[in-house]
């Protein structure tokens, strides 16, 4: 069956790609563009999204070949620093930086490198790390 | 796991509270026409088996210009490069102002990008037959089966198409969750009443063609085999299959003289044959059942043949079946132990009792008895009387003509021992 679980990165028990959109306070209009973007996400398989490039990836400046970016437009282009997985056998994709794009240049620019690490936490407890996916709006 | 997203009632309700912000419904509206075009481009062109090169080539384009406009977030189509597009690939574009609300009900039902996919008009049902439209344009993997089957009774219905789709090919594209013959049935459901037949006599056709042993252009004929007798038994009409049953079952016991019960397709056939009698036809399978038991599994055999006996209205009491001399036999047999032949045929009768509470064949003195002497074994009688006290179901008793009042007595006395024990 198509469709892919959602997980959001956590730290100390707080959803960190949530408190990232409230940081750079993402407006309203962006937040429910980027709620169906994440609803069609969880409808497709990984391929389709790629091939639509609502997925771009995997990404080059990451330390591994694991880190995508979901690529949303709006008044601000989201960027969020993702990977498939990473527990083996899941079909699902877990969010781990919040970042935005101006230029082609990601902000914070180190946001794939921190994806990574984030990404091992995770392969490491994932309980402690991740969490479902709570909807921006 | 507790994933929060996981029904489409949850979806709807979150979807209806965040809308009540127009400035994030309207967010979510633009997010939406921009994943829809671009995906639904994406998956109907896939779905015509077609690539960006050759679609582009056929309005006249580059394939970059097919790539951009199957890009999410693009959102600088040109109508008419739509319309062209759709046309080529035999669809027509519709531009539609809606409510938000129905914005709400296409979310929820977009759980897949087969909910894009549409058929061409080659494909359209509605132009191949005279039929209500409605059921035909749903998406779904059911509407598409149905469309499948149109197409196929269009086609005066041919056999190796059938036999395809009973091997697990050009179904849905849905997992294997479920087998062939549920979305064979599927396709069927909604139909016109001369359908059916069409379904009856190539079905029956499939069968003699399985009993004569033709099997050109059959890849998996036992999956084939199990499929069959799995969609006979779920037919409205059993009995029209008795002959080509019978056939079957000469042909897979005729193969090899082990036990049908060893393989999915001989087990599915018995099912269809379980299911298919009315009357004492079939008496023989059921007696062959238990009378030659699989060494290895009893139990199931046993279980198998006291079952369909018991759907036979007016069949001779299993007595005449499971004759007190069958036990003995069966410890002349190498390797049988008297003791689990007996256990086996007495947890099978405990089963089918359970199962047909009256009608349930009547559990042979022979093994009664030497169920006393290995002693405890009457077991299956107290859980069985246990169940309909509990439950407060009156049922028969099932020893009450064939075994003594002393019998009786005793199992009584043991079962008002374990209910207050327990």
């Amino acid at each position: 069956m198509e469709g892919m679980i959602l997980w959001d990165y956590q730290f100390q028990g707080r959803n960190a790609i949530l408190k990232w959109a409230d940081d750079i306070r993402l407006g309203k209009r962006d937040r429910g563009r980027l709620d169906q973007k994440l609803d069609a996400l969880e409808a497709m398989t990984f391929e389709f999204a790629s091939h639509t490039n609502l997925v771009a990836g995997p990404l080059n400046n990451s330390r591994d070949k694991h880190i995508y970016k979901l690529r949303v437009n709006g008044s601000v282009a989201v960027r969020i620093m993702m990977c498939r997985g990473p527990l083996a056998g899941e079909s699902a994709c877990t969010f781990l930086v919040g970042a935005t794009e101006r230029d082609s240049k990601l902000h914070p620019s180190d946001a794939p490198a921190v994806a990574s690490e984030r990404r091992h936490l995770i392969l490491g407890d994932h309980r402690v790390y991740r969490r479902s996916h709570e909807r921006f709006s | 796991m507790s994933d929060s997203r996981d029904g489409k009632g949850d979806r709807r309700e979150e979807l209806i509270r965040s809308f009540r912000d127009r400035e994030t419904r309207e967010g979510y509206s633009e997010g939406f026409l921009h994943t829809w075009i671009a995906s639904q481009l994406a998956a109907v062109r896939m779905q015509r088996g077609l690539t960006q090169k050759e679609l582009a080539k056929m309005i006249g384009t580059q394939q970059p210009g097919i790539a951009r406009m199957e890009r999410d977030g693009y959102g600088k189509w040109n109508l008419a490069t739509l319309a062209n597009v759709a046309q080529t690939l035999g669809c027509h574009l519709k531009v539609s102002l809606e409510t938000y609300g129905s914005l709400v009900e296409e979310a929820v039902a977009f759980r897949s990008t087969e909910f894009l996919k549409r058929p061409s008009f080659e494909e359209d049902p509605v132009f191949l037959r005279d039929i209500p439209p409605k059921e035909l344009h749903e998406p779904g993997p059911i509407a598409e089966m149905r469309r499948k089957v149109l197409r196929w009774l269009d086609n005066h219905a041919p056999i190796d198409q059938l036999e395809t789709w009973l091997q697990g090919y050009d179904l849905p594209p849905v997992g294997d969750e479920e087998p062939p013959s549920y979305w064979i049935l599927a396709g069927f459901l909604p139909s016109e009443e001369k359908e059916q037949p069409m379904l009856v006599r190539r079905l029956r056709s499939c069968m003699e063609r399985r009993a004569d042993g033709i099997e050109s252009g059959i890849r998996k004929p036992d999956t084939l085999d199990a499929n069959l007798f799995d969609l006979v038994a779920k037919m409205p009409r059993p009995l029209e299959f008795s002959v080509g049953l019978d056939a079957n079952y000469k042909r897979l016991r005729g193969r090899s003289q082990s036990r049908l019960t060893r393989s999915r397709a001989g087990l599915a056939l018995l099912n269809a044959i379980m299911h298919n009698q009315e009357s004492s036809h079939f008496f023989n399978v059921w007696k062959d059942q238990i009378e030659e038991a699989d060494l290895e599994a009893p139990y199931r055999d046993f279980s198998i043949g006291l079952r369909g006996l018991a759907r036979i209205p007016g069949a001779p009491n299993a007595h005449e079946v499971t004759l007190g001399s069958q036990i003995t036999a069966y410890t002349l047999r190498p390797g049988v132990r008297k003791s689990v032949f007996v256990k086996s045929l007495a947890d099978a009768y405990r089963d089918v009792w359970r199962e047909f509470r009256s009608t349930a064949p009547m559990f042979p003195d022979d093994v009664l008895k030497h169920l006393r002497e290995e002693g405890g074994a009457h077991e299956w009688v107290m859980n069985a009387l246990m169940l309909s006290l509990s439950s407060q179901v009156t049922v028969r008793e099932p020893y009450t003509d064939n075994t003594s009042y002393w019998e009786r007595k005793w199992l009584e006395g043991r079962c008002e021992r374990q209910l207050r024990a327990a």
